[in-house]
């Protein structure tokens, strides 16, 4: 219906319109940044299957901190990411043989994605694909949905990728708060005593391959280094007037070998540079001057710079599994002597153990957080089913390790 | 239908909503009381405060409820009380957030520009450096963190065959549409926005570039389109109303804006409101409507805050007027950012005070990046001519029925 505007009404409306003036004066609410998750490195695994220690397991994952509610919510896989493991097999710090695992784009909720498994040479030559669904996830159900675990006949590979409870264990609070009390001269131990597990009820984007030995050794024998790198297409944006942008090459986002390297010491200005870099380049000790000024700070001595160092520096940030160390029991290997810094399996306590070097072996006790909050699975892909939501007002303190 | 028929049907609904749109409602609900359940038990946990912090925000966008800014405030507080910075960059990022929010935009600056320092993986700390430096009026400083932002922040796919092509991300694609309006390049500014695709708020600032345009129906279809992607989004509905108004379908505005308000409850849609009904001629239903808006502003700036400051100065010079008060309210707006539109608001008031002189002074910084704005056109073109240059004043008058031959329709402050 409309409205006949009466003539002294007029007026008023002119004056008005014609002082109405302050648009878009408060309209810089643009859309959020977020953070890159999906290329967001969280874990490396590396270790022998205990079931078959012929098989070893290569894993690791991305998207930390999935909250129940939003487990397949966040879009899967990233199809424009490319997940990148990085085997060196001839004693260096070159990788010499890539596994790399792509998506397709997830085409709705609760879909499996189509993952693209390819092995070969740095170079690209000596390809081998195959290819395996994405095992779906739920934001809904009382009980995940099962893993599904494709096994490529050709190359007796199994691949997994999928969401997981995050398998991670550590009171990032607590070392912080540890870490502060360090620098300021004032080592406090006891805030490390809450032992609270940061990761409890958190799920993450595991991706899990279950190789032959025999593919993975080369001719520095039994040890093989294990890394991973995220990688997207670069993009130019030709101008701030041009037509969408092309994709590029792919170039590095993230990488990750041994826990704690670069989320820990790598201080965070040389973030991006050591992300971009290659373990050739931790090799050669570009980034060996902030490692030892990180530990330093802490007030780790020299013999046990040098410790960390051999892990982690000198023939780059990679795991080092020896595969002629028998791994055994349950939860993906349990037996004494055969896991961190030998490789990685999912319940050794990465934490505890690097505190206790950087600490000169004076901390013990690590953080508190002994185990994870779920129980691993004995068998491929062993990291545990997501957690699924509980039901409104349900409090579970499951942070208390 | 039976209960159980009916619950199914709105799980498929709400299945779909959320398909189309991750971390709204539900879902957004759900990882709220997770986080809210973590920092209960755990304050100290500063990884789940910051990302309380951003749901907040969130929730704010969405509901328009001024609370979620204070509950993300205290989040982002607490967070950096259990761990500072370094290393909890985060908790330096997302109180910046709630600083621009806040209107503070120095302090946004200061704490978001620490951030990106610290951790120059940050890019939501880039973004609001940027988003802060546009607001402090320092436009090339912005351009360039915006700059950096689309080199660092990863491409949203466009498509993927034939060739895989990316394009530059949302946030990226808004900030250089905002850019580029501020430099008067309009169409360059709509072709960014048309290349957001289906984002609600892309549809909105397009619909709002019809609008300034005069072109009423190309901006009917952008804010209904967002009303369709979005139903009952209260930043569809009080564009609509707005729309409606400009129309003179005052019924349909009043109706519109009543929406708003029963689910927003801002007192910039009780001014809107009120405004409707000046502009109707009906002082006495408008009245009401103002006062409750005022009562808010001035409650706002007595607790200290600086959101309403622009309100204010705005509503003075227009909506109840009292010149002297316009002014004070526009000089403070003034001592937090010197955008074009603080300057502008300054210019308007100083107008409606008489000071011709200071007002053209002021009016030409709002020129300075020669915005294609009706209204600030418009606003030129008085104060000049009030100020004596009179062949300024009509060339600027000019300019403004050209970008806008609507440019005196009804049109809410914002």
């Amino acid at each position: 219906m409309k409205l006949k505007t009466p003539l002294s009404a007029l007026t008023i409306a002119v004056s008005l319109a014609l002082s109405s003036p302050l648009f878009a004066a408060d309209h810089a609410e643009a859309p959020l940044v977020e953070s890159d998750a999906a290329s967001d490195i969280a874990d490396v695994y590396a270790f022998l299957d205990p079931n078959d220690n012929n098989k070893a397991v290569l894993a690791f994952d991305v998207h930390g901190f999935i909250v129940p509610g939003e487990n397949g919510n966040l879009g899967g896989f990233d199809s424009s990411v490319s997940y990148q493991f990085n085997i060196e097999n001839t004693g260096d710090a070159v990788a010499d043989k890539l596994i790399t695992v792509t998506f397709s784009e997830l085409s709705g909720r609760g879909n499996a994605q189509r993952s693209t498994i390819t092995l070969s040479n740095p170079d690209g030559s000596g390809k081998v694909s195959f290819t395996g669904p994405t095992s779906p996830a739920s934001a809904t159900a009382a009980i995940a949905p099962k893993a599904v675990v494709k096994t490529d006949p050709t190359t007796g590979i199994s691949f997994f990728a999928g969401v997981v409870d995050d398998p991670f264990f550590f009171d990032i609070p607590g070392f912080n708060r540890f870490a502060a009390s360090v620098l300021s001269g004032k080592p406090d131990a006891s805030l490390l005593n809450r032992g609270r597990d940061t990761f409890a009820g958190y799920n993450s984007q595991m991706i899990a391959l279950r190789v032959p030995v025999a593919m993975l050794k080369g001719s520095a024998g039994d040890v093989i280094g294990v890394s991973a790198t995220t990688l997207r297409n670069a993009q130019t944006l030709r101008s701030s007037t041009a037509d969408p942008v092309n994709t590029g090459a792919y170039q590095p986002i993230d990488r990750m070998g041994v826990p704690t390297i670069n989320t820990v010491l790598i201080p965070f200005p040389r973030k991006n540079e050591y992300n971009r870099a290659s373990t050739a380049d931790d090799a050669t000790g570009k980034f060996a001057g902030d490692i030892v000024g990180t530990l330093t700070a802490l007030g780790t001595d020299a013999a046990h710079i040098g410790i960390l160092a051999d892990v982690a520096v000198t023939k780059g940030d990679m795991l080092r599994l020896n595969t002629a160390v028998a791994n055994t029991g349950k939860q993906g290997g349990n037996n004494a002597g055969a896991g961190f810094p030998n490789g990685r399996r999912p319940v050794d306590d990465v934490i505890d153990t690097v505190l206790f070097l950087v600490t000169n072996e004076g901390l013990t006790t690590g953080d508190s957080v002994n185990a994870n909050d779920e129980v691993f699975r004995d068998r491929f892909p062993f990291f545990a089913a997501s957690h699924q939501p509980l039901p409104t007002g349900t409090i579970d303190d499951n942070t208390r390790n | 239908m039976t209960t159980r028929a009916i619950n199914r049907a709105s799980i498929a609904i709400l299945a779909l909503v959320l398909a189309a749109s991750p971390l709204v409602g539900g879902a957004a609900d759900a990882t709220r009381a997770f986080l809210e359940a973590r920092i209960k038990q755990d304050p100290l946990d500063f990884t789940a405060q910051n990302r309380l912090s951003a749901v907040y925000i969130g929730q704010l966008r969405e509901t328009g409820d001024l609370a979620y800014l204070e509950l993300a405030a205290q989040a982002a507080k607490a967070s950096l009380a259990a761990v500072p910075a370094p290393p909890n960059v985060g908790g330096l990022a997302a109180l910046a957030i709630t600083e621009f929010e806040n209107h503070h935009f120095n302090e946004a600056l200061q704490l978001s520009s620490q951030a990106y320092q610290l951790d120059p993986r940050n890019l939501s700390a880039l973004a609001t450096s940027g988003d802060a430096q546009l607001e402090l009026g320092n436009v090339d400083e912005a351009r360039q963190l915006y700059e950096k932002l689309a080199a660092e922040q990863p491409g949203s796919p466009k498509h993927r065959s034939p060739k895989p092509v990316l394009d530059a991300s949302l946030p990226v694609l808004a900030r250089l549409a905002r850019l580029a309006e501020l430099h008067g390049d309009l169409p360059q500014a709509k072709q960014l926005l048309e290349r957001g695709g289906n984002d609600v708020w892309f549809k909105i600032r397009l619909g709002e570039l019809a609008f300034h345009a005069g072109d009423f129906k190309t901006a009917d279809q952008h804010y209904q389109a967002a009303l369709s992607l979005k139903p009952q989004h209260f930043v569809a509905l009080e564009h609509l109303a707005e729309l409606a108004a400009a129309q003179g379908q005052y019924d349909e505005a009043i109706k519109r804006y009543q929406q708003v308000i029963a689910q927003t409850p801002r007192a910039e849609f009780f001014q809107a409101l009120g405004d409707v009904y000046a502009f109707m001629g009906k002082p006495e239903l408008a009245k009401p409507w103002h006062d409750k808006a005022l009562a808010v502003y001035q409650q706002s700036v007595a607790a200290g805050n600086a959101h309403y400051l622009h309100h204010l100065a705005g509503f003075y010079s227009d909506s109840q007027e009292n010149a002297e008060q316009a002014v004070r309210w526009a000089r403070q707006d003034l001592t937090i950012r010197h955008s074009i539109y603080a300057y502008d608001a300054l210019a308007w008031a100083l107008y409606k005070h008489g000071d011709f002189a200071e007002a053209r002074d002021t009016i030409a910084k709002a020129l300075v990046l020669k915005t294609c704005d009706a209204h600030l056109l418009y606003h030129a073109g008085l104060i000049y001519s009030r100020a004596g240059d009179l062949q300024q004043g009509r060339q600027f008058l000019q300019q403004t029925v050209a970008i806008n031959p609507s440019y005196n329709a009804f049109h809410a402050h914002r």
